[in-house]
């Protein structure tokens, strides 16, 4: 098919404009293929067509005039929103509710399992409750991060939006307008009545088909059923259950069906500090994030996401890297690809004006030995409560261990990626003798081959130098590098790795000396970023991954009506439907990326270790 | 009446037009016109010859056969096309359900307008094909 006519490149969306919602101001659903973001003012303004990676349609979060959006809202005034789950699933409810009457999109994205080719559909289908509600539709595509022109075409059952390189149809029987590049159109439901909106990729030659109200419900009961399959898997019984559930559900949101691997958090560029420039993409897989993931879940009892992200990691484990680089890469994209070179999008505001736009992410190539630890750990997790390990993927294992034994005694780039240059991390060594450590426990269990004398020597050089360089003796703590005095909250991890006793006087030095330095109103500053300069501009606000460590650190020192009221402050900051960024900034505002899997996977740890150590 | 070259952005954005290049649209639209009808009035009656094709731009009509409306068409969509293409009376009604504007091919001019127009001859039949689906979907 050839055509001349192209629509004008990345106009502003001016039919229709609207301020950026607050991160938390937005639920998330999904088909483990990609995500999308919906506002509480039924905003879609994320949405990544086919996979997490795949360049946005829908990006009004980047560039509210540029980036496009997909809004489902009541078309009067003085309103009042409320968004909730449905019960157990993923599937999200957006409630209208006015003096004159109700309404609610139902929002969800169908999954098939088993089937060989994925339809990638995000279905909303509205309902009249109460009243009679009229409603406004907006779809304005933009994509390829708004760089692609489009066109809009109508057909009988809906609109097809073409561009270069994807198509989506809009199928519907509700009538729409073009305005803007895009449609909209208006309706109004009474009682019972519904409205179904199906946005599916599609070949660029597609006939947008008609949807009947019996193939939405069914697309609907067939997605519940699927969420609520997946959750009754859980062997979890504790306090904390329903918050638990939904971390669990939005972890699993987060993996990549056709791989297993799981992404760090589904968006890119949301600020770490409003206009600041600590803008990443997080749409990858990191091996240390999915490893904590891993953690997360088989504590749970969801040992399948175990067994599907360890065959997507023995795929890297095979692939030949340079010998000083290390066996594996810090972060993969989610088909495994090496190559994820970083580029800037000027033509993107940013979130409120926060620039740069980022898309890749060039951390990749640096060296951060921590992950061989965190990935040892879950192996020896997934032996133990998944799928035992099988010969060759020992095999493969002991000679990546191998390396770390060579190498671990370097300086790397540590857990945060500051780029700031290489230094002798505590953290690094950490994790180096979990590394080593779980090797040995593994090999001792199973009775797997190992070199057993000379791990166990490596395993105590590494004990050695972090008791003598990493113990900083004038403060009475651990500190984050060995040229330093500084504090850093990922040592938090070291009771909770079994480095040592939670109770050690060492360790309740340097636990006192965290809470007083990094931890304001139960909230944990990774570092402070004046002591340790990170070769990077601005402030960052707390992490909330290192709020749930310090809550599970001190549960463990035995601090639990302290551990206690910290949990349940922290759960104060979750959204109103129970999701977290990756920061709260200093009122309570999240920041960074969302929803973030490491504050989910921390918060499912805290809880599930708190609760046993309360009774 | 002749077509409003304005409308030549609106007419481009519907499926049967949407392959056709702006030197193909120029030629095709001066052959077609362009009519306006109330909300609430009838396009088209049951019974009625020589109607044409009618491509509807804006607004939305319900298909009525004996007092029952089996559907509802919209901006994109088209009719009349079977009277004109087995030269037979029509066989329901049309009704404006808003304000509607269509293109209208006369009766005698369809045939020879598909011919000279494969691409839109092409997406006429997808959508025929995309109707007789729908059907046979329904009665299963």
């Amino acid at each position: 098919m050839t055509t001349t006519r192209m629509e004008t490149v990345g106009v502003r969306t001016t039919a229709r404009s609207m301020d950026y919602l607050p991160i938390a101001e937005h639920g998330i659903i999904g088909d483990l293929h990609s995500i999308a973001l919906v506002g509480t003012d039924g905003r879609i303004d994320w949405y990544c067509c086919p996979r997490f990676d795949s360049p946005s349609v829908f990006g009004a979060i980047l560039d509210k005039e540029r980036g496009g959006f997909y809004r489902i809202t009541y078309a009067g005034e003085d309103w009042v929103p409320k968004q909730l789950y449905f019960p157990d699933t993923n599937v999200l409810i957006t409630r209208f509710l006015t003096s004159g009457g109700v309404g609610d999109v139902q929002d969800f994205m169908p999954i098939q399992e088993g089937a060989a080719q994925h339809r990638h559909r995000l279905i909303r289908r509205v309902l009249g409750v109460r009243g009679a509600m009229r409603f406004r539709v907006e779809v304005y595509p933009r994509f390829n991060y708004a760089r692609d022109p489009h066109e809009t075409i109508f057909f009988e059952n809906g609109v097809l939006f073409r561009s270069q390189s994807i198509s989506l149809a809009l199928e519907t029987t509700i009538p729409l307008d073009f305005a803007s590049d895009g449609a909209h159109g208006e309706f109004t439901l009474h009682p019972g009545e519904t409205a179904t909106f199906v946005l599916e990729q599609v070949p660029e030659t597609y006939v947008p088909r008609w949807y009947s109200e019996d193939e939405t419900r069914q697309a609907f009961e067939q997605t519940v059923a699927y969420w609520r399959r997946w959750l009754s898997q859980t062997r979890y019984q504790g306090r904390w259950r329903e918050t638990i559930h939904r971390s669990a559900l939005t972890l699993k949101l987060m993996t990549y069906a056709p791989t297993g691997a799981i992404v760090a958090a589904p968006t890119t560029s949301l600020p770490e500090a409003i206009g600041g420039e600590r803008n990443y993409d997080y749409r990858y897989t990191w091996i240390r994030d999915a490893a904590f993931s891993l953690y997360a879940l088989l504590r749970l009892g969801f040992t399948g996401e175990a067994t599907a992200f360890m065959d997507w990691l023995r795929e890297r484990f095979r692939e030949p890297r340079p010998a000083e680089a290390g066996p594996l890469q810090i972060m993969y994209g989610i088909d495994g690809r090496e190559e994820l070179p970083e580029e800037e999008l000027s033509h993107l505001e940013g979130y409120m004006g926060s620039a740069p736009v980022r898309i890749g992410n060039r951390a990749a190539t640096q060296l951060q030995l921590d992950i061989y630890g965190e990935l040892m750990d879950s192996v020896y997790l997934c032996n133990k409560y998944g799928r035992p390990l099988y010969h060759d993927g020992w095999v493969e294992l002991t000679r990546n261990l191998e390396w770390l034994m060579d190498h671990w005694d370097q300086p790397d780039e540590g857990i945060w990626e500051t780029r700031g240059g290489r230094r002798d991390y505590t953290y690094s060594r950490l994790m180096s003798w979990v590394a080593v450590e779980r090797a040995i426990r593994v090999a001792r269990q199973r009775g797997l081959p190992a070199d057993l004398l000379r791990w166990m020597a490596v395993r105590d050089r590494i004990y050695n130098q972090i008791m003598e360089r990493g113990w900083h003796p004038a403060r009475r703590a651990f500190v984050q590098h060995y040229d330093t005095d500084v504090l850093d909250a990922s040592l938090l991890l070291m009771p909770l790795c079994k480095f040592i006793t939670p109770t050690d006087p060492r360790w309740i030095s340097t636990l006192d000396a965290i809470t007083a330095e990094l931890v304001s109103d139960s909230l944990v500053y990774r570092y402070s970023v004046d002591a340790s300069p990170d070769g990077l501009a601005g402030k960052e606000a707390t992490f909330s991954l290192c709020s749930f460590w310090w809550v599970e650190a001190l549960a463990r020192a035995g601090r639990l009506d302290e551990a206690r009221l910290a949990f349940e402050r922290m759960l104060t900051y979750a959204n109103h439907v129970g999701l977290y960024s990756e920061e709260i900034g200093p009122t309570g505002e999240q920041l960074g990326n969302f929803p973030q899997a490491f504050t989910h996977l921390a918060l499912i740890s805290a809880a599930y270790n708190l609760d046993r150590q309360l009774g | 009446m002749p077509v409003d070259s304005g409308l030549l952005e609106s007419v481009a954005r519907l499926a049967l037009f949407a392959d056709l290049d702006r030197d193909e649209l120029e030629a095709v639209l001066p052959h077609v016109e362009e009519v306006s009808f109330d909300e609430g009035k009838w396009v088209v009656r049951r019974g009625d010859e020589d109607v044409g094709l009618h491509i509807i731009v804006d607004g939305e009509v319900g298909v009525v056969l004996e007092d029952e409306e089996l559907a509802t068409l919209k901006k994109g969509s088209f009719f009349g096309e079977i009277s004109a293409l087995l030269h037979e009376p029509t066989v329901a009604d049309i009704v404006a359900r808003s304000a509607v504007r269509c293109l209208i091919v006369p009766a005698r001019d369809v045939e020879r307008f598909l011919i000279e127009s494969p691409k839109v001859m092409l997406r006429m039949l997808q959508t025929e094909a995309r109707r007789l689906r729908t059907t046979d979907e329904l009665r299963t």
